[in-house]
């Protein structure tokens, strides 16, 4: 797989927190780092797909869980 | 932890402002979510036919929970009853990838409660469970990704290409399932269904072979599953090491026996590679 690299600033703090995680879990820097990166992006690519579905939901007449719950098996 | 999240759950996390939204950041956030094929199939439809969405928002929801997910694919039906038959694919869902809670607002699904190690929640109670272990599931949670290697394929990216995970499952102290034992490990599968290769490929062998390589071959082949389960059933790890170590050599064996009994001739190159295939 063809890979590409990116190289970013940590400040003291972070860099710590990530030597620790990394030491924690014995899983490299570059790991862990990615995996958070892929964890913020799908949850930011949700908020922003939720904004977008929840109106045509409301107009259906989905607005609560339980609206779903009791319509939808 | 691998967490499976019903139909309903999936729907009202991204459609209604509720708890479910919360359980499905928290999976994206700190756990590893298990889908599969049919849970995405009605997914679709009932986002189309029930929530009317127009066809990109639905295909941007179905491609993000294909991202970096494992994909789990059921074989057989477990051994339930409930009237949904529905319901059922989805809970063979669930179990084939090992996943540990099964997320569900379907009042059938919630009363079965535990199905093997299989945990059935509302979306309530996976909340409660998460603020109750608290700090001690913050603790736990590097083991938990070190142990995710489960059954099932995992997705990597949009585009959902799928590679293979498992491998060293054997190792896994953590997926070990009571009750079901050694029997659902896939290498001890894998390597039970060789064994029976084997005894019926030696069948064909000539018969002054039978006290020579058919016997040794046949033992070679199942000292290896019996090797996986007998370190598997011991107390301590290091011992279940060596055994499995022992296994991996009877199958260097049961190799050399078999590539010996192909250029003799006794097998025919088809047979060899299938069954050094497996």
């Amino acid at each position: 797989m063809k890979t590409s690299t990116l190289t970013i600033r940590l400040d003291k703090d972070l860099e710590n927190l990530l030597s620790k995680a990394s030491k924690q879990t014995g899983k490299n820097r570059s790991e862990i780092a990615r995996e958070a990166l892929r964890r913020q992006l799908r949850i930011s690519q949700f908020e922003a797909l939720r904004k977008r579905i929840m109106p045509f939901a409301e107009a259906s007449g989905f607005l609560t869980d339980e609206d779903v719950f009791s319509r939808i098996s | 932890m691998k967490v499976f999240l019903d139909t309903n759950v999936l729907v009202s996390a991204v459609a209604t402002r509720g708890l479910c939204a919360d359980v499905l950041r928290e999976v994206l956030t700190s756990h590893e979510l298990v889908i599969s094929d049919s849970l995405l199939k009605e997914l679709k439809r009932v986002l189309q036919q029930k929530l009317r969405l127009p066809s990109p928002l639905i295909s941007g929801y179905i491609d993000l929970l294909q991202q970096d997910t494992i994909f789990a694919k059921p074989v057989n039906l477990p051994d339930v009853t409930i009237k949904d038959k529905d319901d059922l694919i989805i809970l063979a869902s669930a179990l084939s990838a090992n996943s540990d809670l099964l997320v569900t607002g379907d009042r059938e699904l919630l009363a079965l409660g535990k199905v093997r190690n299989l945990e059935i929640v509302s979306p309530r109670e996976f909340w409660e469970k998460l603020k109750n272990a608290g700090a001690e599931g913050r603790r736990g949670r590097g083991k938990e990704i070190q142990g995710r290697r489960g059954e099932g394929t995992r997705n990597t990216g949009a585009k959902g290409r799928k590679i293979r995970v498992g491998g060293s499952e054997e190792l896994e102290t953590e997926g070990r399932r009571m009750g079901e034992g050694f029997r659902s490990l896939k290498v001890w599968q894998k390597a039970y269904e060789f064994a029976l290769g084997i005894y019926r490929v030696t069948k064909m062998f000539p018969r002054e072979e039978l006290y020579g390589l058919t016997n040794q071959m046949r033992r070679a082949a199942l000292s290896i599953s019996a090797n996986i389960a007998e370190g598997y059933e011991r107390q301590h790890r290091k011992e279940y090491i060596q055994f499995l170590m022992i296994a991996h050599g009877s199958l260097g064996e049961t190799e050399t026996f078999l590539l010996f009994a192909k250029d003799l001739g006794y097998i025919d190159e088809k047979v060899y590679e299938a069954l050094a295939g497996c």
